[in-house]
C-alpha cells in the first residue's frame, strides 16, 4: 500500500508539472549547438551553420507564440489583397500603375503581394517589397549602437548615432502628407559619440523616380553641410563591416535597378526574432509608438559573458534570439556596377512578412566573404490591433578579418513618429549640426 | 604657480576619465550628457631657422607642447515634433596650455621673458568656448550664443568661409581650419520656404554678431614665436586698433540656399566681416618716441558670393564651385600705407581694391583594391584663384624678403591647387591621409599623417613639409617644417 501511495504521489506531482508546464505561455524551444547542429542542415545558410557546428553560435530554436505574418500594420495586410496585379515594373525596374502606365502618386502597404516564382520580374518585385516594408512603419526615430567586435579581441568600441527617417510611401497616413519633391523617403543619421566623431551627420533624399539620391553631409571639421557623392554604396560605413547598401529590411538599401536579381529558389530557413512574443508597443504623449525593449534579457551578448563557463560562442553571438522556421524566397543579386565592392549576394526574404533573415555576401571573384543576419521585433499594442515591424538588430560577420559589426537599436525605437518635414530641409538639417 | 595649476587640471581630467572609464561620456539623463576630449601635442622642428626667423630655433627643438581640454555639455529641453517646438542648449569649456614656453628650449623660455604678457595670453587660457541655445519650430530655426558659422564649399583655404576669426598663433596653415576658428557671440536664424518653383528646400539664413559690444578678433602670433612670419626686428612701436564698437562694425549677413531641379545645391551670400589680418599704416605721431609708429587696424569688409555643388553621374563625383567678390579690400602699397619709408613724412592711409576669389573642386571616392579592399579612397581636389581688380604694380605683401628687406610682391592673379586624399583601415581605426598644396609660382607643402584610435585613445603622427621659393605663399614658412605627435583621450 505504501508503495502504491508512493507511486500515486509521484504520478500526481508529474501530472501537476505537466499541467503547469502547459500553462506557461513561453514557446517551446530547444538549444541547437555543436552537438546537434545537423538539425539545422538545409534551413540555415552554410556559412552560418558552420558557426553552430563549431560552437560559435548557439540557436534557441522553436516556435513563436504568434504568427509574424499576422503581426503587421493593418494597411500592409490590406495591401496584400488590394495591390495584387495593381502595379508592374518598367524596363528600368521602376514601379508604374498597370492601369495608367504612370508612376503612382502613393502606394499603400507593399506594392507586389503574391509574387510568383514564374514571374520574370519576381525577384525585383520582392526586393521592392523589402524596401516598402520599412516604409510602412512610418517615420522612425531610433538611437543606434554600432558595436565593433573582434573574434579574438571581443567588444572593441561603439559608435552611437541618432536615426530619423520619414517615408512618403507605404505608410497609410503618409498619403495625406505633402510631397512636392516626389520623394520615396528622407532620412538623417547624426553621430553622437565618441567625441571625435560626434556631430558627423548625413541626410539622404531618396526619390520615387530612378534618379540618384541627394546626399548631404555635415562634417564638424569644416562646420558646413556639403553635398556628398551618392556613389560608392558598397563603401564601409564608418569603417565598419557594413557597407552603406547593407541597411534596410531586405538587407539591401540601394536602387533596385543597379542589380540583376534572380530567383535561386524558395524554401524554409530559420529567422531570428526578439523574444517569442510580439514586442509590446505603446503610444507616448506625442502619439509615437514606442517599442518596449527594456528587458535586458532580450539581448545578452556573448562578449559580456567572457570567461564564464559554457561560453564558447563567438563574442558577437546574441544568446536570446528565438529562431523559428520561416518560408522564404532565396534571391541572388549581382551588381551591374563593375566597381561595386561585393560580388553576388544571396538574400533570404520571408514570403509573408517581406523581411530578410540572412544575406550571404561573396567578393567579386566569387569567394565567400560576409554573412549578415537580423533580429526582428514584431510590435503589437495591448489591444492587438496596432502592429509595427522593427529591425532592432543586424549583425554582419566578415570571415576574412574575423570581425563583426552589430547595429543595435533597442535603447530607443519609435515608429509612426510625427516628424516635421522641415527637419529634412537644408535649414532643418543645419539645426541638428554643431 | 600657473604651470602647476594647468598641469593639475590636465592630470585631474585624465584621472577622472580613467577612473570612470567613460569612453562615451556621461549620460546624466536621456536628454543631458557630458562629454569631451583631452588632447596633448608635441611638435619638433625638423629644419634649422633661416632668413629673418628670429630667434633661431635649431632642428630637433621642441616648438609646441599644446594641451587642450574640451568639456561639452548638451541638454535637450524640448524635443520638436510636427506641432511643438524644440529647445536645447550646448556649452563647451576650453582649457589650453602650451608648455613649450615654460619647459621647452631655452630660446622659447627666454622669448617668454621678453614678451611675457602676449605669450602667456597665447599659450594659457580658460574660456567659455561655445555656448548657445537652439530653438526650432516648424520652418523656423534660431541659434543664439557663442558659435561658429561657416559659409561656402572650400577646405584648407577660405573663400566665403570668413565669418569667424581664425587663431593663427599656434600653427597657421599647419592647422585645420576648424581648430583655428574662434567662436563668436551671434544670433542666427533660418526659415525654410520649402519647394518654390524648381527650387527645393529654399532656405533664407541670416546672422548678426553685434559690433556695439566689442568684437572677437583674429590674434596673430607674437614676434619670434614658432609660427610668426619671419620679419627683421623693428624699432618702430606697433599699435593695434580694434574696430569701433558700433552697429556698422558688426559681422552680419544673409544666405539664400536651395536645391535646383533636385540636382544643383546653390547658395547666394552677402555678408560683412572683419578681416583677420589688420591693415598697416605708418603714422607720424609726435607723441611717440621717434615720431613714427606702426598702426595696425582691423577693417571691416563686404563680401558677395555664390556657391554651387552637384553630383556628376558620368564621373561619379561631386563638383564644387564657389566665387566671391570682396568689395574695397584693404591692400598694402608701401608708398601709400607707409610714405615715411620713401622720405615723405606724412601719415599713411589704407588703399583698397576689389578682389575676386574663386574655387573649383572635385570630390571623388574610388576603389583602389590593391591598397585597400574594404574602404574607398576619398579624394578632394581644389583649384583656388584670386584676381585683384585695378591691380597696382606697387602692391606688396607686408612681409619682407630676405636678405633684401624689400616687401614681397603681391601678384595680380594668384592660384593654388590643393589635394586631400584619405582612406581607412582596421575597421576605421587607422586613417592615413595626405594633404598637398601647390602654388605654381614655386611653393609646395605636403602633410602626410596617420591616425590610429584605440578607443578612447587616439594617436596621430603628422609631418609638415614645405619647399620652394621663400617669397611665395606656403613656402614663406619653409624653415618651420615639423613633425607632430598628438595623443587624445575622448569621452
Amino acid at each position: 500500500m505504501k508503495k502504491c501511495r508512493y507511486f500515486k504521489t509521484i504520478f500526481m506531482i508529474m501530472l501537476m508539472m505537466i499541467v503547469f508546464a502547459s500553462s506557461v505561455p513561453a514557446a517551446e524551444t530547444q538549444s541547437i549547438n555543436k552537438d546537434n547542429w545537423q538539425e539545422l542542415k538545409g534551413i540555415m545558410p552554410e556559412s552560418a551553420l558552420k558557426w553552430v557546428q563549431t560552437g560559435e553560435m548557439v540557436i534557441k530554436y522553436g516556435k513563436l507564440d504568434y504568427d509574424p505574418g499576422n503581426v503587421q500594420p493593418s494597411w500592409v495586410l490590406e495591401s496584400m489583397k488590394e495591390n495584387i496585379g495593381k502595379y508592374k515594373l518598367t524596363a528600368n525596374k521602376a514601379i508604374v500603375d498597370v492601369s495608367t502606365g504612370k508612376s503612382p502618386k502613393f502606394i499603400k502597404g507593399i506594392p507586389f503581394p503574391g509574387v510568383k516564382i514564374t514571374d520574370p520580374d519576381g525577384p525585383d518585385k520582392i526586393m521592392w517589397n523589402t524596401l516598402y516594408i520599412r516604409d510602412v512603419n512610418g517615420s522612425l526615430k531610433t538611437k543606434m549602437d554600432v558595436k565593433f567586435i573582434g573574434r579574438k579581441t571581443g567588444y572593441e568600441r561603439s559608435i552611437y548615432a541618432d536615426w530619423y527617417s520619414k517615408p512618403f510611401d507605404g505608410y497609410e497616413p503618409a498619403k495625406a502628407w505633402s510631397n512636392h519633391d516626389n520623394m520615396e523617403s528622407e532620412n538623417q543619421i547624426v553621430v553622437t559619440s565618441p567625441y571625435d566623431m560626434a556631430g558627423t551627420a548625413m541626410m539622404t533624399w531618396r526619390y520615387r523616380t530612378d534618379k540618384n539620391d541627394m546626399l548631404f553631409g555635415y562634417v564638424p571639421a569644416i562646420r558646413r553641410v556639403r553635398q556628398m557623392t551618392p556613389a560608392g554604396r558598397s563603401d564601409a560605413l564608418f569603417g565598419s563591416d557594413f557597407a552603406r547598401d547593407d541597411g534596410s529590411y531586405g538587407g539591401y538599401d540601394g536602387n533596385i535597378n543597379t542589380f540583376k536579381w534572380r530567383f535561386i529558389g524558395e524554401g524554409e530557413v530559420i529567422g531570428g526574432f526578439i523574444g517569442s512574443k510580439p514586442v509590446h508597443i505603446s503610444q507616448n504623449k506625442n502619439g509615437e509608438w514606442v517599442f518596449d525593449y527594456k528587458n535586458k534579457d532580450l539581448m545578452v551578448w556573448s562578449y559580456e559573458k567572457k570567461g564564464q563557463p559554457g561560453t564558447s560562442a563567438a563574442p558577437w553571438h546574441v544568446d536570446s534570439l528565438t529562431w523559428t522556421k520561416r518560408p522564404v524566397w532565396i534571391i541572388e543579386g549581382i551588381p551591374k556596377d563593375t566597381y561595386y565592392n561585393y560580388g553576388k549576394q544571396i538574400i533570404y526574404v520571408d514570403k509573408e512578412t517581406n523581411v530578410a533573415y540572412w544575406k550571404v555576401i561573396y567578393d567579386r571573384t566569387g569567394n565567400y566573404w560576409k554573412t549578415l543576419w537580423f533580429g526582428w521585433g514584431m510590435g503589437q499594442d495591448e489591444t492587438k490591433t496596432v502592429n509595427f515591424i522593427s529591425m532592432p538588430l543586424q549583425i554582419i560577420v566578415d570571415e576574412r578579418t574575423k570581425h563583426a559589426t552589430v547595429q543595435l537599436s533597442t535603447m530607443d525605437y519609435k515608429c509612426g513618429c510625427a516628424l516635421d518635414s522641415n527637419q529634412f530641409s537644408l535649414g532643418g538639417f543645419t539645426a541638428l549640426c554643431k | 604657480m600657473k604651470i602647476v595649476r594647468y598641469c593639475l587640471l590636465v592630470s585631474l581630467s585624465f584621472a577622472m576619465v580613467m577612473m570612470y572609464n567613460m569612453a562615451y561620456g556621461y549620460t546624466i539623463s536621456d536628454d543631458l550628457e557630458l562629454k569631451g576630449e583631452i588632447q596633448s601635442r608635441v611638435s619638433i622642428r625638423t629644419t634649422n631657422s633661416e632668413g629673418y626667423t628670429s630667434p633661431a630655433i635649431s632642428r630637433g627643438s621642441l616648438v609646441q607642447q599644446r594641451n587642450i581640454v574640451l568639456l561639452e555639455l548638451n541638454d535637450v529641453l524640448l524635443r520638436p515634433s510636427e506641432t511643438t517646438p524644440g529647445l536645447k542648449f550646448h556649452i563647451v569649456g576650453r582649457f589650453l596650455y602650451d608648455g613649450a614656453y615654460d619647459y621647452g628650449p631655452d630660446t622659447l623660455r627666454q622669448l617668454r621673458e621678453t614678451n611675457k604678457e602676449a605669450i602667456d595670453d597665447m599659450s594659457k587660457s580658460t574660456k567659455l568656448w561655445e555656448c548657445y541655445v537652439d530653438y526650432a519650430q516648424g520652418p523656423w530655426f534660431f541659434r543664439v550664443g557663442k558659435q561658429n558659422l561657416s559659409f561656402g564649399e572650400t577646405d584648407i583655404f577660405q573663400v566665403l568661409d570668413r565669418i569667424n576669426p581664425l587663431d593663427n598663433t599656434f600653427g597657421g596653415t599647419f592647422e585645420d581650419l576648424d581648430s583655428r576658428r574662434i567662436p563668436i557671440w551671434m544670433i542666427r536664424g533660418n526659415y525654410n520656404f520649402g519647394k518654390v518653383g524648381p527650387v527645393s528646400s529654399l532656405t533664407m539664413e541670416g546672422f548678426l554678431n553685434p559690433g556695439w559690444t566689442g568684437q572677437e578678433l583674429a590674434p596673430f602670433a607674437p614676434a619670434g614665436t614658432p609660427y610668426a612670419y619671419p620679419s627683421p626686428p623693428s624699432s618702430v612701436p606697433m599699435r593695434l586698433h580694434n574696430p569701433d564698437t558700433t552697429f556698422q562694425n558688426s559681422r552680419m549677413g544673409a544666405r539664400l540656399t536651395g536645391v535646383v531641379n533636385d540636382t544643383f545645391n546653390i547658395s547666394l551670400v552677402h555678408f560683412q566681416t572683419i578681416m583677420d589680418t589688420p591693415s598697416p599704416v605708418v603714422t607720424i605721431d609726435p607723441s611717440v618716441t621717434g615720431y613714427v609708429a606702426q598702426d595696425l587696424t582691423y577693417k571691416t569688409e563686404q563680401v558677395s558670393g555664390a556657391s554651387m555643388s552637384f553630383f556628376e553621374p558620368h564621373i561619379e563625383a561631386i563638383i564644387r564651385t564657389e566665387a566671391a567678390y570682396f568689395w574695397d579690400e584693404p591692400v598694402f602699397i608701401p608708398q601709400i600705407n607707409a610714405p615715411a619709408l620713401f622720405g615723405n613724412f606724412v601719415t599713411g592711409s589704407v588703399p583698397t581694391k576689389d578682389v575676386i576669389r574663386y574655387m573649383v573642386g572635385l570630390d571623388k571616392n574610388f576603389w583602389f583594391r590593391l591598397i585597400n579592399n574594404t574602404s574607398m579612397i576619398n579624394l578632394y581636389l581644389q583649384y583656388f584663384a584670386e584676381k585683384y581688380q585695378g591691380y597696382d604694380s606697387r602692391m606688396k605683401i607686408p612681409v619682407e624678403s630676405y636678405p633684401s628687406g624689400e616687401f614681397i610682391t603681391q601678384p595680380s592673379y594668384d592660384q593654388k591647387l590643393t589635394l586631400v586624399t584619405a582612406t581607412s583601415y582596421m575597421e576605421g581605426t587607422l586613417t592615413p591621409q595626405l594633404v598637398l598644396i601647390y602654388d605654381p609660382r614655386g611653393a609646395f607643402m605636403y602633410i602626410p599623417s596617420i591616425e590610429k584610435s584605440f578607443q578612447p585613445w587616439i594617436f596621430k603622427l603628422a609631418y609638415y613639409g614645405m619647399s620652394g621659393d621663400r617669397d611665395v605663399s606656403v613656402a614663406m614658412l619653409r624653415d618651420r617644417q615639423q613633425v607632430t605627435f598628438q595623443i587624445s583621450l575622448v569621452f
